[in-house]
């Protein structure tokens, strides 16, 4: 028996960063729904932001036609395929109590439920990432996670998945078996390795109101004037790092070659000196560590995953 | 030209927290733009990835007054700005000295753009014009425009069974915009960041309209890690893809020639836009591409020695 008891409709949502694959793996799950007979629906969001940015995908699932094509505000299962997402976004926004929150992370479902404050919900957990690593070589989590998804939610099984990767791939990499082959191991791996907790807490939880508080049209000015410079210096962007360029101010030569290339502005000068990097907004592009002369070497970069760890 | 710790002392015309892409040139070639100018700069943009990524409302990245109008004008709005300002003068209402820098990308200089660059170029406003060259839609997803150079995969120009990716060159929008007889027009890469910033300066202080077209190697679009970005522009130098020259009042100067000219294969290869030319059966097309820009190179240097001679018969 599967732990998500059948329901008429089943509504999922996928919070990921642009370019991790999850608009793809809701495609593959909804063709995979409606193979075994379903009704399904896969549609993503996208702000007008950039790769690494965060977004959302969307799935609905049914036994019955449906007729609602709007963003999913109260998901079932909440699938997190970049954990560092919950630093800054309210992924189980709207979720309902006792849903699902499937996580892309090395920690147990138990370490996640304290660590993100998901005790409400039921979670999953599979280090999604370093299955992908170790079997597509790189970091695109995704498709373990569907694998994780089939063996949580039995909403769809592991083979309709594993002929319809196959049936997706089959003509782009006809001359590359092995990265068909690849995608399947790294399916089956995601359901085998994948582990979950129930729910800890049965209160209703009540949304935080958002950040940002949006003026009504009558407040704002005409033609959408902002009259502050620099107010994006209020949106965080450091989130969307893999990479951390870490400054050692005793090797810096003070060149200011970093400054220069930063895309992001985020190396911080004091009185035309180098002492810093702004962490809230830098992107972890590396530019400013390949910029740094070789035998100053004041920037390197490290695995933001490391920082996670300690 | 100011050295880089006298630029670190201006305050910073674009800040972080846009949302470009991670190792985005754009950002920095906008900034190395506005940092050359001696005067206060009014920036006015085009639809496009600059413009969306800095401006999502309500917040704003511009440390300078800036505006955004449509796709199809952004150097119709430049004028009016310019004609406002000395409007304003005329009647006393105003007494600074400001520059005027639009910026758009390809699409809104080779193709969107184009009969309002004209338009303004013609009529001689002062404005700097800068071209942020990604050599296609990005914005709106990779689609082909006027500057995909031949044989690039787009999302409008998909490589595969019938096509090899798109199957026309690029527009030479340097000889159209000189053919306007313009002060000052100059191709740069932010690879080279003192030839950069020379170009800059002397686009602002031309007598008359200045065209800048960057390279913006676009990691999402071309295909290869953000950390790569500068890497690729400067092989895109070192191949004479993309060549470093300037044409002042007619007179073509090539700022930079490689020693060794590198294969353009070295620039091909590192992104993905091109895979599918490393496939046997198409490396005919790898070398027809290295035939076209022998040409333009050549083609080039004979430019420059005619102009050469002309400067020095006046």
């Amino acid at each position: 028996m599967s732990a998500v008891a059948q329901r008429n409709l089943i509504e999922i949502r996928w919070h990921a960063r642009a370019g991790q694959g999850a608009k793809t793996a809701a495609n593959i799950l909804a063709q995979a729904a409606l193979r075994e007979g379903k009704y399904a629906q896969s549609f993503p969001e996208f702000g007008p932001e950039r790769r690494g940015a965060p977004m959302q995908a969307f799935n609905r699932l049914s036994d019955e036609p449906f007729y609602m094509h709007s963003g999913i505000t109260e998901p079932d299962i909440v699938i997190v395929v970049d954990p560092r997402l919950m630093e800054t976004i309210p992924v189980t926004d709207g979720l309902k109590p006792n849903g699902w929150v499937i996580v892309n992370t090395h920690f147990s479902p138990e370490e996640a439920q304290v660590r993100w404050e998901l005790k409400p919900f039921k979670v999953a957990t599979v280090d999604a990432s370093a299955i992908a690593r170790e079997t597509l070589k790189q970091d695109i989590p995704n498709v373990p996670l569907l694998g994780a998804f089939a063996k949580v939610t039995g909403l769809v099984s592991l083979e309709t998945l594993q002929s319809d990767t196959v049936h997706r791939l089959e003509k782009r990499f006809r001359d590359r078996p092995q990265v068909i082959e690849a995608n399947l191991k790294a399916l089956e791996r995601g359901f085998n390795e994948v582990s979950w907790v129930d729910a800890q807490v049965f209160e209703p939880i009540l949304a935080e109101p958002s950040q940002i508080a949006f003026k009504s049209w009558t407040e704002l000015q005409e033609g959408g004037i902002i009259p502050e410079p620099s107010t994006s210096l209020l949106y965080r962007t450091g989130s969307w790092r893999l990479e951390r360029p870490v400054f050692d101010p005793q090797k810096c030569v003070q060149c200011l070659m970093c400054w220069l290339v930063c895309p992001d502005s985020a190396i911080v000068l004091e009185s035309g000196k180098v002492v810093g990097i702004d962490y809230d907004h830098c992107k972890g592009c590396g530019l400013c560590s390949l910029q740094c002369p070789p035998k100053a070497k004041a920037l390197t970069m490290v695995l933001e995953a490391e920082f996670d760890k300690k | 030209m100011p050295s880089v710790k006298e630029l670190a002392q201006k305050p910073m015309p674009l800040v972080g927290g846009h949302r470009a892409c991670a190792g985005c040139p754009e950002p920095i070639a906008a900034r190395w733009v506005m940092a050359s100018s001696d005067k206060p700069v009014v920036a006015c943009l085009a639809t496009g990835c600059l413009e969306v990524t800095t401006t999502i409302f309500p917040y704003t990245a511009w440390g300078v007054p800036y505006i955004h109008v449509a796709f199809e004008n952004t150097a119709a709005v430049a004028c009016g700005v310019e004609a406002a300002l000395k409007a304003l003068k005329k009647r006393g209402r105003y007494d600074g000295d400001v520059n005027i820098v639009a910026f758009a990308g390809d699409g809104g200089t080779y193709d969107i753009g184009l009969q309002a660059l004209s338009g303004a170029l013609e009529r001689g406003h002062k404005f700097v014009f800068v071209c942020l060259d990604n050599q296609a839609y990005m914005n709106t997803g990779i689609q082909r425009s006027g500057a995909t150079p031949r044989y690039a995969h787009t999302t409008t120009s998909p490589a595969g069974d019938v096509l090899s990716g798109k199957p026309q060159g690029r527009k030479n929008i340097m000889e159209i915009v000189a053919a306007h007889g313009i002060p000052y027009a100059a191709q740069a890469s932010p690879s080279h960041w003192k030839d950069f910033l020379l170009k800059s300066e002397k686009a602002f202080k031309a007598d008359g309209p200045a065209f800048l077209n960057v390279l913006i190697a676009c990691n999402l679009g071309w295909g290869f890690e953000p950390i790569e970005t500068l890497e690729i522009s400067r092989l895109a130098v070192e191949t004479c893809f993309w060549p470093l020259y300037e044409i002042e009042n007619g007179v073509y100067r090539i700022n930079y020639k490689p020693r060794h000219k590198l294969p353009v294969e070295e620039f091909l290869k590192r992104q993905r836009r091109f895979a599918h030319l490393f496939r046997p059966e198409n490396h005919h097309l790898i070398e027809a591409i290295q035939a076209e820009i022998d040409a333009q190179w050549e083609d080039l240097l004979r430019k420059e020695a005619m102009s050469a001679s002309k400067g020095s018969s006046q």
